[in-house]
């Protein structure tokens, strides 16, 4: 995962930390989103 | 159902409420699908709807494979499949109740104006004047249909599609219907529908074409009521399929497994392996396994028939929303409440979906009953029981709170016939022929192109053959023809056995891969039912396959897609989706049992919704070729397998020459009988014409070029009119072809009135025609019988 998508998601990671399980699904909309890997 | 209008993203920055609040909105569509599923079960158990068939237990492996379903995407799916269709918003809710009402309006159901069962999708690919749309950034359904394993030949064609327009040199053209062949075809199957042919056949063309198509197989252990272990080797469909998988340096298949419950798996799984599928082009197949089905699988049965206690538990347990629901609250984004509030607000949303669907179906049908009623009332009759009679009719129409069309027409029909004398049966007699005419448009139109791209418009532009042009052999008209043809029309692809390297074994396109490229002619494996496919899957993405049938006897094996699916696509999609394929065989007459067919009956029967067209010669094939492509309506050309060694003179007009559809030829003047027939027979009827001519019986000959559609301005009524006796000549089995011609000549074109003798006909043996020349002698139509028979017919 870059850099930039990294600090993007953060905020949510912050949140979410303690469920990794959810860490994936973040990333994965977070894609759907912007449209890049 | 807008996709993305509810992700709830600030400032186009992922946040957290905006990942909540995506998830919750996943939950929120599988919750509205399963009440859809609950509530369409009931709307048929209580007769306003005639048979369903729904997704429940599939919602969210569905939601999950939606997030990937990307703008120029296309799906070849089933009847499962509605909760795709919600979470890509390519279907509303009360659109899906529409179609289980069977709503005629396109505006209501917009997949098949009720042409098809409910939950059998499909979105718009070309305009009302035929013209393809920007398909390129469109989500794209290719139309539903319920033969098991039927989707699998399209799909095929769908992802090989991107093949060809990822290698194709870039035109504008191709501009609107592909970004460089980045489309995936989404397919989805029933794990028991693995056990057709066609999914073997599918996956093993896809993995050696090396295609994106992304494959989803529903496991739910059943298929109706049989288990996975009496349907699958090993029990297991990803099991099955090893020895096709992709390793590194082979082509072959990549293949997953994923659990239909577990929502943040399968959405990780498909995001990376899918991105893989649309880089490289290599098949996918997603084995979704631990599927339920919690109604069983469809309206016509209990699946308490057949699973026992336990499995009924497990999947109770391991329903996948139930297990969405426990893992939303596991992890902490949501509490049961939130989860309850929801769930409500579904089941009310859906109702009022099904009610304003069940409203904008029944209102017309209202008026209609309404108006009848009011018509019914105003006729005048003094005879007291007959008027007993009209009000008891007007009476049981107005107590029915819901009619059917049917209904209304029977009750005016009821009417009409009690009182025929009525001063008001004009009235009543225009209202009926209009509701008729008006269900002719519902019900019965939009089998062809009835518009702009209507082959039926092509007019005739005579062949331009040069005084002095040498003769050829006849192979050789086409392979000119075929060459001029891929020069200047960059969407026409041709493939099949033998098609490529060696340019079909009959050589029309000898020499052509090697100038055209192999993208564009190519061989295919032994394999019709996918060249069909093939075929299917480019004619619906804007591009102009001519897909070879080796020989007419093979084509059995490819006559489930393009009678299931081709001859049907117009016609189950009122008109949204054309598909035209052109087939291109050889037959009639050769040697042996499987090398000399002319099943001409099996196929105009099958294949109605295709042009059908029995060229005499290569120039004739070619014309017809020209003109098929500038309509958008598939079709089959029969060449004359004995024909290609014959000579023929080139045209110069190769690429412009047509020849019309429907319209018959008359090669041979005659006064005493006129025979008809088509393709090879005709050069043995000629043979027995110059000897009839020799006993001063003066033969008509009319060619009628194509049998779908057959002699539209009625030229062989005109040619009785001249003589009066008529015989049909063919080389299919008796009752085939040449009964479908005597029945349109004598009871469409009324020509029985014109006939002094019984009308013939002359067929081959019932049997298969045996091999050798004494074979094809005694098995097919030879000039002694067209001579005894005519000579016969004039002694009568």
């Amino acid at each position: 995962m870059s850099n930039d998508r990294v600090s993007e998601c953060f905020e949510v990671y912050k949140i979410i930390k303690p469920n990794r399980a959810l860490v994936p699904l973040c990333e994965i909309f977070f894609t759907q989103r912007h449209g890049f890997l | 159902m807008e996709q993305t209008a509810s992700l709830g993203y600030k400032d186009d920055m992922l946040s957290f409420e905006g990942f909540r609040n995506t998830i919750l909105e996943d939950y929120k569509t599988a919750v509205l699908s399963r009440e859809v599923s609950l509530l369409g079960r009931r709307e048929v158990l209580t007769g306003k709807g005639k048979f369903g068939i729904f997704g429940d237990g599939k919602e969210v492996a569905q939601i999950a494979m939606a997030k990937f379903f990307q703008p120029g995407d296309f799906r070849s799916g089933y009847y499962r499949d509605q909760t795709f269709m919600f979470a890509s918003g390519l279907a509303s809710i009360e659109q899906f109740f529409a179609q289980l009402y069977a709503d005629p309006d396109l505006k209501n159901d917009p997949f098949s104006a009720g042409r098809q069962m409910d939950a059998h999708f499909a979105t718009r690919f070309v305009d009302e004047n035929g013209n393809w749309l920007d398909l390129a950034n469109r989500k794209n359904i290719s139309a539903d249909m319920a033969p098991t394993a039927s989707q699998m030949p399209r799909a095929v064609g769908l992802a090989y599609a991107s093949k060809c327009f990822r290698q194709a040199k870039h035109t504008d053209q191709f501009d609107s219907l592909s970004h460089n062949g980045n489309e995936i075809c989404f397919c989805t199957i029933g794990d028991a529908s693995t056990s057709e042919g066609h999914f073997w056949e599918a996956i093993n063309a896809a993995s050696v074409l090396q295609i994106p198509l992304a494959v989803f197989v529903w496991d739910d252990g059943y298929g109706i009521s049989v288990p996975k272990n009496m349907q699958t080797t090993k029990g297991s469909i990803s099991e099955a399929l090893k020895g096709l998988e992709k390793e590194e340096d082979t082509n072959g298949i990549r293949i997953y497994k994923v659990k239909a419950w577990d929502y943040a798996g399968m959405c990780e799984v498909f995001e990376e392996a899918l991105q893989t599928v649309r880089e490289t082009h290599v098949p996918v197949l997603f084995h979704v396994e631990e599927v339920t089905q919690p109604q069983g699988h469809s309206t016509s049965g209990s699946h308490e028939r057949y699973k026992n206690p336990e499995r009924l538990d497990w999947e109770k347990e391991w329903d996948c929303i139930r297990k969405m629901r426990e893992w939303l609250i596991e992890t902490g984004l949501t509490n049961p409440d939130e989860l309850s509030e929801i769930e409500a607000a579904a089941k009310k949303y859906v109702r009022d979906c099904r009610n304003k669907a069940w409203d904008k179906y029944h209102a017309p049908i209202k008026e209609q009953a309404a108006k009848a009623i009011e018509l019914i009332r105003g006729m005048i009759v003094n005879d007291i029981e007959k008027f007993n009679h009209l009000q008891k009719l007007a009476k049981d129409l107005e107590r029915n709170r819901e009619p059917l069309r049917r209904d209304v027409l029977r009750t005016i029909s009821l009417a009409m016939e009690t009182a025929p004398l009525s001063p008001s049966i004009e009235e009543v007699t225009a209202y009926y022929t209009e509701l008729l005419e008006d269900s002719k448009k519902l019900y019965n139109s939009d089998l062809y192109n009835e518009g702009p791209k209507s082959a039926l418009l092509v007019e005739e532009i005579k062949p331009l053959i040069p005084f002095d042009a040498p003769q050829v052999n006849a192979y050789e008209v086409l392979n000119k023809y075929f060459d001029a043809l891929f020069e200047h029309n960059p969407k026409v692809y041709a493939f099949g056995e033998d098609v490529g390297y060696i340019g079909d074994v009959n050589q029309g396109f000898a020499g052509l891969q090697e100038k055209h490229g192999a993208n564009r002619i190519s061989d295919t494996g032994i394999r019709e039912l996918t060249i069909v496919g093939q075929a299917i899957g480019l004619a619906l993405r804007g591009l102009r396959p001519i897909a070879e049938i080796q020989y007419l006897d093979y084509l059995l094996y490819g006559l489930q897609p393009l009678s299931d699916d081709v001859a049907t696509t117009h016609y189950r999609t009122k008109g949204q989706q054309s598909c035209p394929v052109i087939i291109r065989t050889r037959g009639h007459r050769l040697e042996g049992i499987w090398h000399s067919g002319s099943p001409m009956g099996m196929i105009i029967n099958a294949l109605r919704g295709m042009y059908i067209c029995v060229p005499r010669n290569m120039v004739q094939a070619a014309g017809m070729y020209n003109t098929l492509l500038q309509g958008n309506d598939p079709a089959m050309v029969i060449e004359c397998l004995n024909g290609y060694r014959l000579k023929e003179k080139v045209p110069a007009n190769l690429l412009s020459f047509t020849v019309p559809l429907g319209i018959p030829e008359v090669l041979r003047d005659g006064t005493d009988i006129t025979i008809v027939s088509y393709g090879s027979t005709l050069r043995v009827i000629l043979d027995a014409v110059e000897r009839l001519q020799t006993l001063d019986i003066s033969c008509e000959l009319i060619d009628v070029q194509t049998l779908l559609p057959f002699d539209i301005h009625h030229t062989i009524l005109e040619s009785l009119k001249k003589t009066s006796r008529i015989v049909f000549v063919d080389e299919d089995v008796p009752g085939g072809a040449s009964a479908y011609m005597m029945n349109k000549v004598m009871e469409e074109q009324k020509a029985f009135q014109w006939l002094d003798v019984s009308p013939r006909t002359i067929t081959s043996q019932p049997h298969r025609p045996a091999y050798g020349s004494d074979g094809d002698y005694f098995s097919k139509p030879n000039a002694e019988e067209i001579v005894s028979v005519i000579r016969e017919m004039m002694r009568e």
